[in-house]
């Protein structure tokens, strides 16, 4: 009984996570957010945890950001790629996980982006038919946005790879190391 | 001839992990009994009535941790169990699963710290694998069993920046595997 109301719970907090939740991020107004203003892309607070974990560490210069859902205005992107999603949906998925990642490490740098020094590491998970072949191309999605935003220190030391399942059935996960001044 | 050999190596070790053959370790380093060292960590192990088990030696050709500076980065560790999620095992019972994982990391972390794990800051970054059907999405509720366990025995700071994903396949049959990373004093 107990348990099953835990269970209940996590399920909850689970439901919470595709809602905006925790205090905004400040607004820093430096460059990496003039940036962002010109590319149209509006980051929205770092999202709860959907289980037992933190959205990020940091140890001295790096910051580790947690494996991060994808969501747009419906909710969490749900899918599979090579069953019920094209690679270019799927790209889009991976850059809603970039926009999130962004969230993370806009509260971890107590709202000032211009701290970012480079993307160290990005690890993409692509819920992935046996099949399909092109999960290095949906992870562009997030390398791209990083780019767009960094210029070339915005791309990692990357690796894209696929996965027969991931947590509440979404498209893709991204998980990312950054270097921080 | 000596690519036979390697995979009969390879093979004995696979099976001296699952627990069915403890001789076939002789060519590997033994790691040493964690020593216990009394210290606020130990204490609250011992509260939660765990145990921890000797250090697995490596099932293949990777060493069980490596140190960084303040870093130390565990080598992915799984329990013997063999399965799939979803269709062999509930989330419930994978997450008993996962639990015992983290018990097998702290096993190395130990090692890695001379037996003294109140050096621990903080876990940074842990990687859950979970063994699943195509359709299973709870793989983060099976994870649960590692980080609740850690954050049981470090508090807050044992909860990491954390990825739990699904996987149709892993070494041996195993049902989960768990890659951790932590900061040190």
């Amino acid at each position: 009984m107990k348990r099953r109301s835990f269970f209940a719970a996590a399920g909850l907090s689970a439901l919470a996570a595709t809602m905006l939740s925790g205090k905004a991020s400040a607004q820093s107004g430096g460059k990496i957010d003039a940036k962002l203003a010109e590319l149209g892309i509006e980051v929205a607070p770092a999202s709860a945890p959907v289980a037992a974990y933190v959205g990020w560490r940091k140890v001295g210069n790096l910051v580790y950001i947690a494996g991060q859902v994808p969501h747009n205005e419906n909710g969490n992107i749900i899918g599979k790629l090579g069953a019920n999603m094209t690679t270019e949906q799927g790209y889009e998925a991976a850059r809603a996980c970039g926009i999130s990642i962004l969230g993370q490490l806009k509260a971890a740098l107590n709202g000032d982006l211009d701290r970012v020094k480079q993307c160290i590491q990005i690890q993409g998970l692509v819920n992935s038919t046996d099949d399909y072949t092109e999960q290095h191309l949906v992870i562009n999605g997030t390398s791209e946005l990083f780019r767009d935003i960094w210029g070339e220190a915005g791309l990692a030391a990357r690796a894209a790879v696929g996965t027969n399942s991931l947590p509440l059935g979404i498209a893709c996960e991204v998980l990312a190391v950054f270097e921080v001044a | 001839m000596f690519r036979r050999a390697f995979l009969t190596s390879v093979v004995a070790s696979i099976l001296a992990a699952c627990g069915k053959s403890e001789q076939a370790s002789e060519e590997k380093m033994p790691s040493k009994p964690a020593a216990s060292n009394g210290g606020r960590i130990d204490a609250k192990l011992a509260k939660l009535g765990i145990e921890l088990p000797e250090a697995r030696t490596p099932i293949a050709a990777y060493t069980p941790y490596r140190k960084v500076g303040n870093m130390v980065y565990i080598a992915g560790q799984g329990p013997s169990n063999q399965g799939v999620v979803g269709k062999d095992y509930t989330t419930e019972q994978a997450y008993q699963l996962a639990r015992e994982a983290g018990i097998l990391v702290l096993s190395q972390l130990k090692v890695a710290l001379d037996g003294d794990l109140d050096r621990v800051v903080q876990c940074v970054q842990l990687q859950g694998l979970v063994r699943a059907t195509s359709d299973y999405t709870e793989q983060h509720l099976v994870i649960n069993g590692t980080s609740e366990l850690f954050r049981d025995i470090f508090g807050d700071s044992g909860l990491a920046a954390r990825a739990a994903v699904g996987t149709n396949s892993l070494p041996v049959g195993f049902v989960c595997e768990v890659i951790a990373t932590f900061e040190i004093a």
